[in-house]
């Protein structure tokens, strides 16, 4: 399974990409923000997105995905420190799937995307 | 003018991220007001708020509390500031602010945060974004101390 994890920092997605590796998955493209994301999509099946990121933040990129048939049911997963409820909210309309707030475990993280990939 | 009941959630938020992230638990010492723009740390992770409420939160901290929180959040070993470790310290800055922007949008506070900046090198300086006073919240974590320094308050 292809997963894109895009992040402006380098060490979130590095955090990231080692829990994948521990769950296994070890097909993970990078991208720091939006619009490098929108770039990287051929044949991925999960998308981790932040959400506050340069050039185009995550939300919008959400949105990008969701405006195209493609990638109507694509699971999406928000790693965000925006945690308020509004922007939770804000998340969910835009489309994503599921929402891990940072800091995290490396446990959440696996709960959620065993979850979004019904595992 | 600097409330200090804003001071508690960026505190509450420093210690769950480097708790969460990097597996380590410092303990809080007495908070002060800062004098001068001089930062005592090595390397600063510095983010703007913006909104209804207004201000900037940095952590600064020694190199050596730089690679341990590193080494706790990525589980590789680095003795140097590279770009790693700066980015390292950049997204603790985000974690700080954005628990603390969680917590305070709870009392009906709305703010905005920022793309965190990074500055490194000694006695380098922090540039807040309000005139007003900046508290600092000094850690200790194995036997060093890094600190937190916030100044933030509430557009008239």
């Amino acid at each position: 399974m292809k997963i894109l994890t895009v992040d402006d920092s380098s060490t979130m997605r590095r955090i990231i990409k080692n829990t994948l590796s521990r769950l296994g998955y070890t097909d993970v493209v990078e991208a720091e923000h939006g619009i490098d994301a929108l770039a990287r999509m051929a044949g991925v099946e999960l998308v981790l997105t932040d959400w506050n990121m340069p050039e185009m933040d995550g939300l919008t990129f959400v949105k990008a995905l969701r405006a195209n048939p493609t990638y109507a049911d694509l699971p999406i997963i928000m790693v965000t420190t925006e945690a308020a409820k509004k922007e939770i909210l804000e998340a969910i309309k835009a489309g994503v799937t599921d929402y891990v707030v940072k800091p995290f475990t490396p446990e959440t993280l696996k709960e959620k995307i065993q979850k979004v990939l019904g595992g | 003018m600097l409330n200090v009941e804003f001071i508690n959630p960026f505190i509450a938020a420093t210690l769950q991220a480097l708790e969460v992230m990097a597996s380590t638990r410092p303990q809080r010492g007495t908070p002060f007001v800062k004098t001068g723009q001089v930062a005592k740390g090595d390397i600063s992770g510095v983010i703007g708020l913006a909104g209804e409420a207004t201000g900037s939160v940095a952590v600064t901290l020694p190199a050596a509390i730089a690679f341990r929180i590193y080494e706790g959040m990525v589980g590789e070993r680095v003795t140097a500031l590279t770009e790693d470790v700066r980015d390292a310290v950049g997204e603790l800055a985000n974690m700080i602010a954005g628990g603390a922007k969680a917590a305070l949008s709870k009392d009906g506070y709305r703010f905005r945060i920022a793309i965190p900046s990074i500055v490194v090198g000694k006695d380098h300086t922090i540039e807040h974004r309000t005139k007003g006073p900046c508290l600092v919240v000094p850690f200790l974590l194995d036997g060093e101390t890094f600190w937190l320094e916030v100044s933030f308050s509430l557009e008239s």
